[in-house]
């Protein structure tokens, strides 16, 4: 399969989109994991939600449900809203019914008062009749009157496409009439009668139990209906997979399951199936798809470390390499399969940029800016996608040179409608990215990114642990095993672009951060910050020095450290322009080491932000540079030729680290 | 057990598919049979069938087997009609005329023939109904056609078995046909099945002992013995028989034996041993006829007696007129009565051979004329020419034959065994085996009042001393009654 077949949704996810198919492929009763998307919000989680959702809909039942943060979806809502969905009748297939989800969630809906299991079990059966005709009469059908207290759970994944849209359409709007009626009334209710969780073996006196634990129960009963509930919806799925002419999986797309309501339903979920499993019976046939923003509690710390779990790549996800590195079988977690969604390659940008021109055809003059809009956003696809929808404004620099650079350099001061509100594209992009956090908390990150690592930033400034372990639950720092714990790159560089907004912040971050490094004898990080705060000829003197003593190759890599650092010049001008203000050629052109590598310092400065050199016109500065750096009498000079090379023949590269 | 997951709308489709098609086809099949049913039904209880595809089967009048039966049958439809519709008043009982309507090459009766046969039939009705001869129950004429040949007389026998019970009431066939095979088949089967059987031209002599039949014709083996006592009388002293070799020509094998055994005498004899022809051999006997003339002039008898079909008899006097030895010779030729079934053309034809033709007809409406005490007057009367009502009814058809005698006299005869049971066993109980039974008591003053003798029968079904016209063929091709004698020379009277 490839990503053209399964729209933008999935690029870059073509193995999460294979492995659901797998999974939904497999037999009914083979165990199948429940897959995690982990990663920030605007990491297309919602868009891989929609790209399964158009791939796989029309041929197996599915259900999508979004647990919004502020939303207090209950299991019983959510089970009566995926059930609904899930009776969709597909042409291809008998259709599926819930009767012992829907006899539980009848038998707990409303507070029967009745003062003995002895009397619920004379009057229950006349009680559940009338629920269900006074739930029918009122919305057609029980299930849908669900929709009237969760419907808003439904909505639609993020950047759902019209296909994906209809096929939900389609899911809400063909639910099952009616109950099954008559003699399968009775045999649901034998089967609460025969379940652990349920004290009566009489199967009326087991349905009275239902709603006392729900009505005059406590939390521990409540929890025990939850679980009896998710048990019969499990049941109902295995049932109705077994007969011939029944889909072999059923899809569930559960977005924002980071939410507690979602990791509430994900617990009951996990718990009900590997109880099942426990007890030797057959595997429900759930395809379970779930998108995370933040790290579960579950897991243990966000580190990572106590989990038994490394993330998967999406690209190398498939059932065989859940059963390879599965935890053992006794412990729930041996049911997830964490994949992170990694950001866009720049092909993959490119191939983004290339689709949006169906719909957007203003789009077209800045194909040729994919290289930029890579480097800017690191690949995060709501951040391409916010920075499109910035360039869309762009009226008379369509047309690459000087004019376009310069409206480039103040792009994340441009507008970008977010609902029918003008926010600048560094505000649309923040509030997404920091949904949750207050402006001061959101200053102070600021702060901390002026530091490549966060968690220096935060120790240094004085911020704590909290701030830092918050990102890193949102998935906003590399995770385990980074050499260094950094911000994503388009968040970083929002973050600095604010700071940059409060100079005398930035000026005192970054003093402190070089106070800091060189009290750690941290010379390179010191003038890192140095250079942040535009103290140019310090960086160059100290350069120039080590040039005499390093390697060539140390040389180039300490050079690129230093000048990988953030600035805050002024908003004007091109990046030629901007270099003849910080390297002015010597007077009557004398070419001297020190004119040299101040040259090299400021166009690689210039060069490694987006912003200021957003088409890298400066690297046949840089090329220049290094040629005539190779020039001044060293033995190892082949190092220094190349680099020259290097950046004549620039190519982006998935490995380099400029622009962090 | 093995989950089936073939996709259900497919599962459906197809299913639907497979039996839409199965009921497509049954639809199919069962619209081309009703069509080909509907093709093959001519009329209620008539049907197309066999090489010919030829109307066979049984009407009370509504279908009309061959155009030129169409007065007639009209007129039996008719009669038919008003007798149904005052059976409340008069109840009635069925009989049928059977024989080949339709006829083809294979067929030794003529069209002429077997719608004389009915025209008589349909005379005998109205006197039984409304006539001179009043009886009751009154009698519904059924007409069965049995095919050419009577090749399909195995379903017209079937309908008209279906016809015993119910508001038909069939209790007799009359008619039967010629004397071959297939009509003996149709004969037994009838009587099986306790249905009377009356034959009007049946004349093979081993034709008898069945039950419930009769017939009204005289046997092979009378006419060959009244045409050898007529022989003897007119001193023809030497005969040479020419005799039909076809295994399923019983009528001819009976008369020439019937004719060798009462012939010879002292003064009489028999020449030219083992003349014959086959006539089953389709492409050999007329090149047979042809050889035959010689082989007579060596012979040299006074007369021939010819036992064969009429319609080869035409052949063989055109081969004796053909001659090419012995021209100076005149030749008589005295034959059965098969020779009725030529049609006028034929006679013409086989008149102007210049040979001398004598043959012993089955019947002949100058009967009464020459010998009125042996046949009815009130029954011959209605075949004359001025005041007879055939005469009335078919005023331009040439009854030449004498067919339409024997057809009212087979028919006469059921209708006086209906009367007779009737009178003894009352309307109800008129049945096959009652009539047939009343058969063996049609003596004395009950014998049947027949136009072509009067009636009464052996056990054997034969009928006794039957009159024997001896007719002689004119130059114009005409039928002049010369004598009439039977087998005994004592003809039967009126009592």
């Amino acid at each position: 399969m490839t990503d053209a077949a399964v729209g933008a949704g999935a690029l870059g996810r073509r193995g999460i989109v294979s492995l659901a198919g797998e999974a939904l492929r497999r037999p009914p009763q083979e165990e199948r994991p429940v897959t995690v998307l982990l990663g920030p919000r605007g990491s297309g989680a919602s868009e891989t939600h929609s790209a399964l959702m158009e791939l796989y809909g029309p041929t197996y039942p599915f259900a999508y449900l979004r647990f919004a943060p502020g939303q207090a979806l209950l299991p019983r809502y959510a089970l009566g809203l995926l059930a609904r969905q899930l009776e969709r009748r597909l042409p291809q297939y008998r259709r599926m019914s819930f009767p012992l989800l829907t006899l539980g969630l009848l038998a707990s809906d409303e507070d029967l008062s009745m003062t003995s299991l002895e009397e619920g079990r004379r009057s229950i059966q006349q009680r559940l009749r009338d629920f269900q005709q006074q739930a029918e009469s009122r919305h057609g059908d029980y299930l849908a009157a669900f929709f009237e207290v969760a419907g808003g759970a439904i909505g639609a994944p993020e950047g759902a496409s019209t296909a994906a849209l209809a096929l939900l359409k389609d899911a809400l709007r063909h639910g099952r009439r009616r109950l099954p009626g008559g003699n399968r009334f009775g045999q649901a209710a034998h089967w609460y009668g025969a379940h652990q969780l349920t004290r009566a073996q009489d199967r009326w006196e087991a349905l009275t139990e239902l709603n006392s634990w729900r009505h005059q129960g406590h939390e521990e009963d409540r929890e025990r209906l939850d679980r009896i509930l998710f048990s019969a919806f499990l049941e109902d799925l295995r049932r109705g997979a077994a007969p011939s002419f029944s889909p072999r999986s059923f899809l569930l797309l559960l977005d924002q399951a980071d939410t507690r309501y979602g990791r509430r339903f994900l617990d009951l979920l996990l718990h009900a199936r590997h109880d099942t499993v426990m007890a030797n019976r057959p595997c429900d046939p759930l395809t379970v798809v779930a998108s995370c923003n933040r790290w579960l509690p579950r897991w243990g710390p966000a580190s990572g470390e106590q989990w038994p779990w490394q993330l998967r790549v999406p690209d190398g996800a498939s059932l065989e390499d859940w059963r390879a590195h599965r935890p053992p079988r006794d412990s729930e977690d041996t049911w997830w399969y964490p994949v992170r969604l990694r950001d866009l390659q720049p092909e993959e940008v490119h191939t983004l940029v290339e689709r949006q021109l169906h719909t957007h055809p203003g789009l077209s003059p800045f194909t040729r800016l994919t290289p930029f809009i890579h480097r800017l956003t690191g690949g995060l696809p709501k951040g391409v996608s916010q920075v499109l929808q910035a360039l869309q404004h762009a009226a008379g620099e369509r047309t690459p040179g000087p004019a376009q650079e310069r409206w480039l350099r103040t792009l994340p001061d441009r507008t970008v409608l977010v609902g029918e509100v003008q926010r600048t594209l560094a505000d649309a992009a923040l509030d997404s990215l920091l949904e949750g956090f207050d402006d001061r908390e959101r200053d102070r990150l600021a702060e901390c990114a002026a530091a490549p690592d966060l968690y220096v930033g935060t120790q240094v400034l004085g911020y704590g642990e909290a701030l830092f372990t918050q990102l890193r639950i949102r998935r906003l720092i590399d995770g385990p095993g980074a050499f260094t714990p950094s911000l994503h790159p388009w968040l970083r560089r929002l973050l600095l672009w604010k700071l940059a907004a409060r100079p005398s912040d930035w000026e005192a971050a970054h003093d402190l951060l070089a106070e800091h490094a060189r009290e750690a004898g941290r010379t390179t990080d010191r003038m890192y910050h140095l250079l942040a705060t535009g103290r140019l000829e310090e960086v160059t003197d100290h350069l120039l020095s080590r040039f005499d003593t390093l390697p060539a190759t140390s040389w180039i890599s300490e050079l690129e450290k230093v000048t990988a650092a953030p600035n805050r010049l002024a908003s004007v001008g091109g990046p030629l322009e901007l270099l003849a203000t910080l390297a002015p050629p010597e007077p009557g052109g004398a070419v001297t080491g020190r004119s040299v590598v101040r040259g090299l310092v400021a166009a690689r400065w210039l060069w490694s932000d987006p912003l200021a050199d957003p088409g890298m016109r400066l690297g046949h500065v840089l090329a220049d540079g290094f040629i005539q750096l190779s020039r001044l009498g060293r033995s190892d000079n082949v190092a220094l030729l190349n680099e020259s090379e290097r950046y004549l023949h620039w190519r982006p590269s998935q490995t380099t680290t400029d622009g962090s | 057990m093995r989950r089936i997951e073939w996709p259900l709308h497919l599962v459906i489709r197809t299913v639907v598919g497979v039996v839409a098609a199965g009921v497509l086809a049954v639809a199919g099949v069962v619209a081309w049979n009703w069509w080909q049913e509907s093709r093959a039904t001519c009329h209620e209880d008539v049907v197309r069938r066999g090489p010919h595809d030829e109307c066979v089967g049984v009407t009370a009048g509504d279908h009309v087997f061959a155009t030129h039966l169409e007065d007639v049958q009209k007129l039996i439809a008719k009669e038919n009609a008003r007798v149904e519709a005052e059976s409340d008043e008069h109840p009635y009982v069925s009989v049928a005329y059977l024989t080949s309507f339709t006829l083809t090459d294979d067929d030794s009766n003529s069209e002429d023939s077997v719608r004389h046969e009915l025209m008589g039939a349909y005379l005998a009705q109205h006197r039984h109904n409304r006539g001179d001869l009043p009886g009751s129950p009154k009698m519904r004429l059924l007409v069965a056609n049995s095919g050419s040949d009577s090749a399909q007389w195995e379903y017209t026998v079937d309908r008209l078995l279906e016809r015993r019970d119910g508001p038909d009431r069939l209790v007799a066939v009359a008619g039967l046909g010629p004397s071959t095979e297939r009509n003996l088949a149709a004969l037994k089967k009838l009587s099986e099945n306790d249905v009377a059987t009356v034959a009007s031209i049946m004349t093979a002599t081993n034709i008898k002992g069945i039950d419930g039949f009769v017939r009204v014709a005289p046997t092979n083996v009378d006419e060959a013995k009244a045409g050898a006592k007529y022989l003897k009388e007119k001193e023809f002293k030497t005969v040479a028989v020419v005799q039909d070799d076809a295994s399923s020509n019983l009528y001819a094998a009976t008369l020439a034996q019937a004719f060798r055994e009462e012939y010879p005498d002292s003064e009489h004899r028999l020449v030219g041993e083992s003349i014959s022809y086959d006539s089953s051999v389709s492409s050999a006997w007329e090149g047979e006829l042809r050889y035959i003339p010689g082989r007579l002039c060596e012979a040299e008898p006074d007369a021939v007696y010819f036992a064969g079909r009429g319609r080869h008899l035409a052949h063989f006097l055109n081969a004796l007129a053909n001659r090419t030895r012995c021209t100076e010779r005149d030749f008589t030729v005295l034959t059965g009565d098969d020779t009725t079934n030529l049609t006028p053309q034929q006679l013409v034809d086989a008149a102007r051979t210049g040979v001398r033709v004598y043959y012993t007809g089955l019947a002949h409406e100058d009967m009464y004329k020459k010998t009125p005490y042996a046949v009815s007057k009130l029954s011959a009367g209605h075949f004359r020419d001025e005041e007879g009502l055939m005469e009335t009814w078919f005023k331009d058809e040439a009854r030449y034959d004498g067919q339409d005698i024997m057809g009212h006299d087979a028919v006469i005869t059921a209708a006086q065994g209906i009367a007779m049971a009737s009178a003894w066993q009352g309307q109800g109980k008129v049945t096959g085996p009652s009539v047939a039974r009343m058969f063996h008591q049609m003596s004395g003053s009950e014998q049947v009042p027949g136009a072509s003798g009067f009636l009464s029968f052996k056990k054997n079904g034969d009928p006794r001393d039957k009159a024997v016209p001896i007719l002689r063929l004119t130059t114009k091709g005409d039928s002049v009654l010369i004598d009439v004698t039977s087998a005994t020379g004592e003809v039967a009277r009126e009592n």
